[in-house]
């Protein structure tokens, strides 16, 4: 069975848009809900974990009429995102498009991964908020934007040693690994001045991307920078092709992810063409950002939540997991269902 | 010739065709919990008023945590106990709630859809079938319809958009429910769509016609469990009657049901995950809530454990789709079952989930028009409803039969009756029943 079952598409596309006649307003729907794992078949360890809804004992908020807060920032304060998200999978589109896509996502707030060359015209607070793999930038350039280094042991890390020594200070650097749980990497990549990881379920790796995440955020969370917890100064990414919805990223935030690089999801909800009107690209991609941000509120909203960073970012105790056995729920973090 | 062709016209516009039958089921695309079993099933009883199995054999196509739940002694009878007979008048269905001040006949509430969302005959069906067959039915946020006002039967709901209420109507009851929250949107308010929002809606909830009646996600007097307990006591003095509070089946639902309990309520009525709705954002729908099995086992433990059970009332909703689920439930902790989505459908819905169009094939959930080319049968809908409820309660009482129980309260709480089958550990553990592995 695919992952992109129907009703996952089509709720992107009339997000962004390409369906319906209600862009960027988070679709509506009748009747009991058929998804996983009790009706549709599930697939992932999201599948399995629900979201809470305020009651009696505190209040939910109305995000239709009250003010709730979707923005975080990464690197210890210095790039603000206004919703939890970073554009990736830009390889294979059309390069003329590129552009397009990043102004689109600066105008929205939202991040972007690069990993191919950015675009020479580009304005410096543009480029801050580009995540750029490392090989692709010179040392010593101008820019102002994060490097982003492929890292999947502790051997890799002495290698780009002379790189970090020689940018450090200037740069804003990422180790991207895969779906791992090795205190040991994560102490040297705190070691090494890093100050965001993401972890990319592309890589690969021996854990699902929420077993990885949750006990990077609980790792991080004991490991200390100059007596500080390094996970206030470290941003937590999680990155996988398979993040298909609003919903996805709101539960990888519960399991501790600042923010979430999606890729195929946002390529099918604009239902992307190489030889598309850049302005109707441009438009669906806004469309699909500020119906994905609506989600996000409504979802905060619904657990009594005011600010994504502070109250769901990590707080796995919010969160419920339906039909996953014992030791699952305690790698993860999460309680079952009912208790 | 001109004048009779306008008699014609008057005719057609005068006299809409009577939905009398059920229409066809469409081949589903998706999976879905009501399988074309589980509508037969109801299309049976809602036609007959007898019981078909007594064992529900639908719960082998879907995968709810209920559905993997079993009474031990259908798996001893090894389908032998499914032979349907008269059932036994000895038997007893009857059940008292809310500290034994309503008596219902038959342990069913039939759960809260308004008018509005339901297109008006649906909501008198229900209220008069409540009447008929001595059970309650609640009304739902929209205001209260004339003729459902003439029922006795029915539980006015107070919720956070408070459409339509006042004192008179809060009295007109038997009971008043408080409703927090639903299944199939926790922490988010009603949602009704302009669409379906014309004249007599409008004049029934006090709202402009054609605007989105999206109620406050919280009540906004409602921000703590000390306000709750202010509430239940205002409405128990303004109206003399008993209290219920409506909430979702969420993730801290045994403390919740504790606070329900401990500030004074009757009863509690908890609405699981796959709850219908007449509209809710998909997001919110597919994401929050859990299911009500989990629920009301952690509840009535909590409960239980806290020396707040006795005379308080659990009402399970949510997915509850035969006779088996309320008595599996029952088992589980809850006092009664409550049903929407199978009331619907033994209207004639056939669940293609387009409620929020205002386009229902089966004109359960239309909008209302002011010429409808079609119109549901009231008597009819109303005798599938009653028909529903007493082929529903005889297919009880065989299961009683078969467990060696007189009565339903003989059922509650008996947890020992049952066994997970594939279950995982944490939630047998939740659900305080044994697992046994498929082999055996």
């Amino acid at each position: 069975m695919s992952i992109w079952r129907r009703d996952i598409v089509s709720n992107l596309r009339a997000l962004a848009g390409v369906e319906g006649k209600t862009a960027g307003e988070p679709p509506i729907a009748s009747m009991g809900t058929t998804n996983p794992p009790l009706i549709e078949k599930p697939q992932f360890i999201l599948d399995h974990i629900v979201s809470d809804g305020a009651q009696v004992t505190r209040p939910s908020i109305d995000p239709y009429r009250e003010p709730t807060e979707t923005e975080v920032y990464l690197f210890d304060g210095e790039v603000r995102l206004l919703m939890p998200l970073i554009i990736g999978g830009l390889c294979g589109i059309n390069p003329q498009h590129i552009l397009v896509v990043i102004q689109a996502c600066f105008r929205m707030g939202v991040g972007v991964h690069l990993e191919q060359p950015p675009p020479p015209t580009l304005h410096p607070d543009v480029r801050s908020m580009i995540l750029l793999d490392a090989q692709l930038s010179m040392p010593f350039s101008i820019d102002r934007g994060p490097l982003v280094y492929h890292v999947e042991s502790v051997e890799d890390l002495a290698k780009i040693k002379d790189i970090l020594e020689g940018i450090g200070g200037r740069r804003k650097l990422v180790a991207r690994i895969p779906c791992i749980s090795s205190q040991q990497l994560y102490s040297e990549i705190v070691g090494r001045g890093f100050q965001a990881v993401i972890i990319d379920e592309e890589l690969g790796g021996d854990e699902p991307l929420e077993v990885a995440l949750s006990q990077a955020d609980h790792t991080l969370k004991r490991l200390t920078i100059n007596n500080h917890p390094a996970r206030y100064l470290m941003s937590l990414i999680a990155a996988s092709r398979r993040i298909r919805s609003s919903s996805d990223i709101f539960k990888l935030g519960g399991l501790g992810a600042d923010a979430c690089v999606i890729s195929d999801a946002w390529r099918i909800g604009v239902d992307y063409r190489s030889e598309m009107e850049p302005s109707l690209l441009s438009e669906r991609i806004e469309n699909l950002l500020i119906g994905m941000q609506r989600e996000i509120k409504l979802l905060m909203g619904a657990a009594g939540v005011s600010s994504f960073q502070s109250s769901i970012v990590g707080s796995r105790e919010l969160f419920r997991a339906i039909d996953l056995p014992q030791n699952m729920c305690m790698r993860l973090g999460v309680k079952p269902a009912g208790e | 010739m001109g004048a009779s062709l306008t008699r014609t016209e008057i005719n057609t516009k005068s006299s809409p065709i009577v939905i009398e039958k059920y229409l066809p089921l469409p081949k589903k695309e998706t999976r879905e919990f009501w399988t074309d079993n589980r509508i037969h099933h109801i299309r049976h009883l809602a036609s007959t008023g007898k019981p078909l199995m007594v064992w529900d054999r639908c719960k082998s196509e879907t995968s709810r945590i209920l559905d993997r739940v079993f009474f031990l002694r259908e798996i001893e009878d090894g389908g032998e106990g499914d032979l349907v007979s008269n059932p036994l008048d000895v038997v007893e269905v009857s059940s008292k709630i809310c500290y034994g001040r309503l008596e219902l006949t038959y342990p069913l509430y039939l759960g809260d859809m308004s008018f509005g969302a339901l297109s008006g005959i649906p909501n008198i069906a229900i209220a008069r079938a409540a009447d008929i067959t001595g059970t309650l039915a609640g009304i739902g946020e929209g205001g209260l319809h004339p003729e459902v006002g003439k029922c006795k039967r029915i539980a006015v709901q107070w919720a956070s958009a408070r459409f339509g209420l006042d004192l008179d109507v809060l009295r007109r009851g038997m009971a008043v429910v408080i409703k927090i929250g639903q299944g199939a949107k926790p922490g988010i308010g009603g949602h009704l769509p302009g669409v379906k929002v014309v004249d007599i809606i409008s004049q029934t909830r006090r709202i402009p016609v054609g605007v989105d009646a999206i109620s406050p996600a919280p009540h906004h007097d409602i921000y703590s469990i000390e306000d709750l307990e202010q509430r239940i006591f205002a409405l128990k003095e303004a109206t003399g009657k008993p209290v219920l509070v409506k909430v979702a089946a969420t993730n801290y639902i045994p403390y919740i049901a504790s606070g329900v309990a401990r500030m004074g309520a009757d009863g509690i009525i908890i609405d699981g995950q796959g709850a219908g709705t007449g509209a809710a954002p998909s997001v919110v729908r597919d994401n929050i809530g859990i299911p009500v099995e989990l629920a009301v086992a952690s509840a009535d433990e909590m409960l239980r454990r806290e020396g707040l059970r006795e005379g308080f009332t659990i009402i399970a909703a949510g997915r509850v789709s035969s006779a088996e689920d309320a008595a599996k439930l029952t088992a589980l902790g809850a006092d009664i079952a409550s049903i929407g989505t199978a009331a619907l459908i033994a209207m004639g819905c056939i669940m293609i989930h387009k409620c929020h169009l205002g386009f229902c094939p089966a004109v359960i959930t239309n909008k209302i028009a002011e010429n409808p080319k079609k119109i549901l049968s009231l008597e009819t809908a109303t005798r599938w409803v009653v028909n529903l409820i007493e082929g529903w309660s005889a297919e009880l009482k065989l299961i009683l039969e078969r467990l060696g129980l007189k009565s339903i309260e003989e059922l509650k709480g008996r947890r020992d009756l049952l066994v997970g089958l594939g279950l995982s550990d944490s939630s047998l553990e939740v659900l305080g029943i044994r697992g046994v592995s498929s082999n055996s």
